[in-house]
């Protein structure tokens, strides 16, 4: 909207003269073209997920002596990946997508962060990117990745949800979107809304934002439709992954559950993030919660994993032929004790596991240095060892993903950080 | 900057209101939090909620009965009938804490005490994760934050810490000492954390405090014992209680059998250690004055505070102070308070507020508090809701705050008023001249009204 359109709404008052009213930007052409083709997904696991639950190192045989309430390994219903570890039955939804080669991990990973084990202070510190609590940034990595290509729109990086993504927050622009909410105001209504925000920095930002996603939306009305028609195609939309086995899994549960959670919020934000993906939108955070199992973990773990398993194959089914261009990368603020509790769960820990997953990765494939997990191999006699820092596995996403600089992503994006040897997370 | 009517009520209380005159000083500020309007509008504590929670579980377990027994004859009807009438007094309960809190802020003087009580409230954010627990909110409210908002801390954190809902939403119910009586006959029971990392975190000393894991772990070994059940309430269980001593930051708390009289020990200790009151006095300078609030300030707020864990002296101590009243302060106002200060400045009276149904209370209230990112009693994680501006005002939740400013106020009164009468009542002197100039060319009266509630002049305080 140009200053001239802007004006010319005003009949019958004397804007011309008014001060307070100066044209807003709004997003132009799309122009997201300078990342080129490629699509990255971050999703951040709130609550430290315990990664030696989700992927379960059975073959350590020390695992099952400190966790005996926590089933482990095949023998107890996990699905079997390697030989070596083996996945949480509560996950039985992605391991389709393990067979296929387009969902690996990351072991025994962590942020730099130590030893308060804050819920707060990690998840910071895992959306900032930084290496210490006190060096903690003001903007996020992804934000700082943004950065590094001048001239993108707003439009081509979409903070998805009510919880507001650290991760993406800073000076390259940034789309919002949420689900459930309505604005209806008439197009007089929406100018005044200008005039009235102009002068307030926050929020005037907010202002154009809501307009600007809400406006975008009401012009794409098939967009949020509900997660039946997801049900009746989950096993015809599969190329080469056994779209056939997936459905099978998927009739594992209850029908009725599976609409719910598609139709749930962890659905809804997949479905949103997919519709802007396939169009100029590349990159996409969102997070999930529900991963602080301090007792009766199985449960939880069943609940939250369910969330992260519709997350994924909703983005897989929504994007189509795009998921091939996509990497989904799943990372939690640190792990939890190598123990189990008293009260069949497990208190916050260090090393923990992060979930890749898409058409771009190099799925079936667990990439770690395992460190252990008797009580001497553990950090502080407690933790899970960290042996790579986690923030490498999203640094060789950008690189391969991007072609980012070595140099640029060790000191710009994550300051600190070894980059270290190409793991072989992409195809 | 010095002491100031209107921006006193605007900023430290609820918001202006027609019908109040704004009090004139520090004084008048600290004495309108007089419980009178606690007393009007009282919540379900726990003298009326015990026999409700009672009633519901003796006539659920009752149904459950006859339905094992195979009965579906008239016996099980009538038990289904009356669990279902429970039901529907839970459902009362749940809505006339809502409503009250509502009121409270709506029909006070100042609101003074609606916004220390939401602020401590969200400090020691606890809630319910299953039936029977979300109806003890209102007696969290007044039994363990209200009485104390103007009192010492280390009672209001007694108070909280030891509420049923505080031990159920932070696990500590379920947390067994191993080597107790009850730990050694059934292995595989222990320790949660959860509580005491959040005490020492959150609640006392703050997440730069002087503490380690070892006190983290010492302090979870000494609230063993700590119980609480929906219908039993509060139960120290000597039986679950980890034998001691515990060491919690170099003192060691109880000998063999550590009591309630050591967990007692230990938070006094805790909520009058100097790094406590500087953590509480930052937060409370965050939260009522600025995101960034300068040291002078939360400084004076840290020694008024002393070594005693005085509310009322750190909490007069804000309000003295000359960046209490500046210029460059204004956050944004959170959800709750938002909504109570569009009900104050339209002049709403109390029986519109009395007469809410509850589907009225749904779609006025209980869903746009959460579409505003602030649900009731609801925040995400035991760190309560995100303290700085741009958490509060986001483009999803300002389209929250417009789509509510185009449609409460239908519900408020009867026949929408004149935006230009309304807009003195809301802001005062403090009308903007743009805001007054989109008052005057709003299209209709639902959009100069939306126009005034999310000007920033409105929003901010």
């Amino acid at each position: 909207m140009d200053r001239r359109t802007l004006l010319k709404g005003f009949v019958g008052c004397s804007l011309a003269a008014n001060p307070w009213v100066t044209p807003i930007a709004f997003a132009g052409s799309p122009d997201s073209g300078r990342l080129g083709d490629n699509r990255l997904v971050v999703i951040i696991l709130r609550g430290g997920m315990d990664g030696l639950d989700v992927v379960q190192p059975y073959g350590d045989g020390n695992l099952a002596q400190v966790r005996q309430r926590l089933a482990v390994g095949p023998q107890n219903g996990a699905l079997d990946l390697d030989g070596f570890f083996a996945l949480n039955k509560a996950f039985h939804l992605l391991h389709p997508l393990w067979q296929a080669g387009e969902m690996g991990f990351a072991h025994a990973v962590s942020t730099p962060y130590r030893d308060k084990r804050s819920h707060f202070d990690g998840q910071d510190l895992l959306e900032a990117g930084t290496a210490r609590v006190q060096d903690r940034a003001r903007d996020g990595w992804l934000n700082r990745m943004l950065q590094q290509v001048p001239g993108l729109e707003a439009n081509t990086a979409y903070s998805v949800g009510l919880d507001q993504m650290a991760v993406l927050a800073g000076p390259a622009p940034v789309s919002d979107w949420a689900p459930d909410v309505g604005v209806t105001l008439s197009p007089q209504g929406k100018r005044l809304l200008e005039v009235v925000m102009h002068d307030d920095p926050l929020f005037q930002r907010a202002t154009a934002e809501a307009m600007d996603i809400l406006g975008s939306l009401a012009a794409d009305p098939g967009a949020m439709d509900g997660g039946q028609e997801m049900m009746m195609s989950a096993g015809d939309t599969g190329g080469d992954m056994g779209g056939g086995e997936m459905g099978a899994a998927m009739m594992d549960m209850a029908p009725a559950n599976i609409a719910k959670l598609a139709n749930g919020t962890a659905g809804k934000l997949a479905e949103f993030t997919a519709n802007r993906l396939r169009g100029d939108a590349r990159i996409a955070a969102f997070s999930l919660g529900g991963w602080d199992t301090h007792g009766g973990q199985e449960r939880s773990m069943r609940r939250a994993a369910a969330q992260l398993s519709v997350a994924i194959l909703r983005l897989r089914q929504e994007l189509g032929p795009v998921w091939n261009k996509t990497t989904v990368l799943a990372m939690t603020e640190f792990g939890r004790t190598v123990y189990e509790n008293g009260t069949a769960g497990t208190d916050h820990g260090t090393g923990g596991l992060a979930l890749f997953a898409g058409g771009a990765v190099r799925g079936g494939q667990v990439i770690t240095d395992w460190p252990g997990v008797r009580e001497e191999d553990r950090y502080k006699r407690r933790d899970l060892m960290p042996t790579r820092d986690v923030r490498a596995f999203a640094g060789w996403a950008m690189r391969g993903l991007y072609g980012f600089d070595r140099s640029l992503i060790e000191t710009v994006i994550f300051p600190g950080l070894d980059l270290g040897s190409d793991p072989g997370m992409l195809l | 900057m010095a002491f100031d009517p209107v921006l006193a009520a605007i900023r430290f209380g609820t918001g202006l209101s027609p019908d109040q005159d704004p009090v004139q000083s520090v004084r008048g500020v600290m004495g309108s939090v007089d419980g009178a309007i606690e007393a009007r509008y009282p919540m379900p504590t726990w003298d009326v909620l015990q026999p409700v929670l009672q009633a519901y579980t003796t006539a659920r377990k009752e149904k459950l009965k006859l339905r094992r027994a195979g009965q579906t004859g008239q016996a099980f009807k009538d038990a289904q009938q009356a669990e279902k009438e429970q039901t529907r007094v839970l459902r009362q309960v749940r809505n006339q804490t809502l409503q009250n809190t509502v009121a409270r802020g709506a029909f006070d003087r100042t609101g003074f005490s609606t916004r220390l009580t939401l602020f401590w409230l969200d400090h020691f954010t606890a809630h319910g994760k299953g039936r029977l627990w979300n109806e003890m909110a209102g007696d969290y409210m007044d039994s363990a934050i209200r009485p104390f908002v103007l009192g010492r801390f280390e009672d209001m954190l007694y108070a909280a810490v030891t509420h049923p809902l505080m031990l159920h939403y932070l696990d500590q119910s379920r947390s067994v000492g191993p080597n107790s009586a009850f730990g050694l006959q059934r292995p595989g029971r222990g320790l949660n954390e959860n509580l005491a990392r959040e005490v020492m975190e959150l609640h006392t000393l703050g997440v730069d405090g002087p503490y380690s894991q070892d006190d983290v772990r010492n302090l979870a070994k000494l609230l063993t014992g700590l119980t609480a059940g929906t219908v039993t309430g509060f139960r120290w269980r000597q039986r679950m209680a980890e034998p001691g001593p515990h060491r919690v930051m170099a003192h060691d708390y109880g000998r063999k059998n550590p009591g309630l009289k050591h967990v007692v020990a230990v938070l006094q200790d805790l909520a009058r250690h100097p790094s406590t009151g500087r953590h509480l006095a930052l937060k409370m300078a965050r939260h009522f004055v600025m995101d960034d609030p300068s040291d002078n300030l939360v400084s004076a707020m840290a020694e008024a505070f002393g070594t005693n864990g005085d509310l009322a002296a750190m909490t007069e101590a804000m309000l003295r102070h000359p960046d209490a009243w500046g210029a460059d302060g204004g956050n944004v106002k959170w959800a709750m308070e938002y909504m109570i200060s569009v009900v104050r400045a339209m002049g709403v009276p109390p029986h519109r507020i009395d007469g809410w149904n509850q589907k009225t209370l749904n779609q006025i209230v209980r869903q746009p508090l959460q579409a505003m990112g602030q649900p009731f009693f609801g925040a995400p994680g035991p760190d309560g809701f995100k303290e700085r501006d741009a958490a509060v005002m986001q483009p999803h939740t300002l389209a929250a705050r417009l789509e509510w400013a185009l449609r409460a106020p239908d519900a408020m009164v009867r026949g929408l008023p004149d935006p230009r009468k309304i807009l003195p009542q809301a802001l005062g002197p403090r009308a903007p001249q743009s805001l007054r100039f989109a008052v005057e060319a709003s299209e209709n009266r639902h959009e100069g009204l939306a126009m005034i509630f999310v000007s920033p002049a409105f929003q901010r305080r």
